[in-house]
């Protein structure tokens, strides 16, 4: 299980995230949505230290993590994957060896079929990642991070930037995740329609603060302003 | 946590990369083909500007230094030994290590601070590994070796061109230049110029890469720490040329 405790954290004046606290199993996938800027990949980056904290706790399968201690934060890392917004690949590496890199031979036996998941053929692998478009980056970025098997897969905005077709596939690929590795997954994201056809939980952000958790059935439904204006597929310009 | 400063910060990277390098080593995981790209970077890749500018400086020299002499003395006949003695100290470890500066040192900065604002080093900390093993230490022994090549490229450069200079229009034989050179010139002064240059290799790479994995976001924080890592490791290289001078030459 991920758990998240009351979580803060302030950027000089600016309180990012206020107190937020979720609860994931594995096998679940959580949705956190809101608008840009409201702390949705801080929070993510959280999660795997990469931002600490200013208070709150992050447990992982019954286990307080520590930001500060970096040998405890490299077993961290291996439980829980992120996917970065932006593809994060290694410029000096072709994508076979960003793929590689850092990771047990035997880890590579999966390769096709994580490939086939997010429909990558593998004669682009031999490419660089400014030879490549930026879908195709991102589908190598999000390989690579399955080939670690992480127990949970945070996912940075995963559909951002992609065509509706690769969009669905990434979708698809998300399931799969779940379905077969029964990893747990917390996707931030804008896409609303996603969350509503994938989600176990969906989590609204607003000024650093969660104002709605709850299942997409009750998201839809919800009275709560803002997920009203993201069910009907428009975000308040003045909230 | 402490927040370092800007002398402090490379100083604690060149620790963090010795104990790396020395860890690999005992590991026996050098990433020996890295090595080799960084030394063609940094070395081959800097032979014709440097080439270039060390014979433009050499010939400037033996053409100032003539000219005072006659002016003073009537003759100018030790002025190529002096002219190279002065290279040998100074010119060669001094230039070619300002000129690596701005060449690798903006290049480092640069590719380490796009590094970071695309979220690639916070992607090798995800992967478990190090960017002071990934980065830093082919950066640093590919500054180092290149540096020291590069100086003795210089100074043999410059003898070139101060033994083509003083028989062209000096009047002077090679044997001449050969026996002055011999008695003003000693091996203290070449271990002088090969204690520069590792001193200048070792600064270079670590004063960039602070800039870099330090930079501020967005376009203008890369530019703004290429500049100041020129800037900062020239600065430094002079202050470090007084030092050894003082201890090395000085009475």
């Amino acid at each position: 299980m991920l758990e998240l405790k009351a979580i803060s954290k302030t950027f000089g004046n600016r309180a990012v995230l206020r107190s937020v606290s979720l609860t994931l199993n594995r096998g679940q996938i959580c949705f956190v949505l809101g608008r840009s800027g409201v702390g949705k990949s801080v929070l993510l980056k959280t999660i795997v230290g990469l931002i600490p904290q200013d208070s709150g706790e992050v447990w992982i399968q019954s286990e307080k993590t520590d930001p500060q201690n970096e040998e405890q934060m490299v077993s961290v890392r291996q439980k829980c994957g992120l996917v970065f917004q932006m593809p994060a690949l290694l410029d000096s590496l072709t994508l076979q060896e960003n793929l590689e890199f850092g990771l047990k031979p035997e880890k590579l036996a999966r390769l096709g079929k994580y490939l086939d998941w997010v429909q990558l053929s593998r004669e682009r692998l031999s490419r660089y990642p400014a030879e490549v478009s930026f879908g195709t980056q991102k589908k190598a970025s999000v390989v690579r991070t399955l080939l670690r098997e992480p127990q949970f897969i945070l996912f940075d905005e995963p559909t951002t930037g992609l065509d509706p077709v690769s969009r669905q596939v990434t979708n698809q690929m998300i399931r799969n995740v779940v379905k077969e590795s029964h990893s747990g997954c917390i996707v931030v994201s804008h896409d609303v329609q996603s969350a509503i056809e994938l989600a176990s939980t969906i989590i609204l952000l607003d000024q650093g603060q969660v104002i709605f958790q709850g299942t997409p059935e009750s998201f839809c439904s919800s009275e709560q302003p803002l997920a009203r204006a993201f069910c009907n597929g428009m975000v308040l310009l003045d909230h | 946590m402490r927040e370092w400063n800007q002398l402090e910060y490379p100083a604690l990277l060149f620790c963090s990369s010795f104990v790396g390098f020395v860890s690999s080593l005992t590991r026996r995981e050098i990433r020996g083909r890295e090595i080799i790209k960084q030394i063609y970077e940094c070395a081959v890749m800097s032979i014709p500007v440097i080439s270039f500018s060390l014979g433009i400086v050499s010939l400037m020299s033996v053409l100032e230094f003539s000219w005072h002499m006659r002016v003073v003395l009537r003759q100018d006949a030790l002025v190529p030994a002096f002219s190279l003695v002065l290279t040998i100290r100074e010119v060669a470890p001094v230039v070619t290590a300002m000129l690596l500066a701005s060449r690798v040192g903006a290049s480092i900065a640069a590719e380490i601070g796009v590094m970071k604002i695309t979220e690639q080093l916070d992607q090798l900390k995800l992967l478990a590994v190090s960017e002071v093993d990934y980065l830093l230490v082919p950066r640093w022994l590919g500054c180092l070796v290149a540096n020291v090549a590069l100086t003795l490229i210089s100074i043999g450069i410059a003898g070139v061109v101060t033994i083509f200079i003083g028989a062209r229009w000096m009047g002077y034989q090679p044997g001449e230049f050969y026996n002055s050179l011999l008695l003003f010139t000693t091996g203290y002064d070449l271990a002088g110029a090969l204690v520069k240059s590792l001193c200048f290799g070792t600064l270079i790479p670590f004063v960039s890469a602070g800039y870099g994995l330090r930079c501020a976001l967005g376009s203008q924080g890369v530019g703004e720490a290429a500049t100041q890592a020129v800037a900062r490791s020239s600065l430094l290289i002079i202050i470090i040329d007084l030092f050894i001078n003082s201890l090395w030459w000085m009475p």
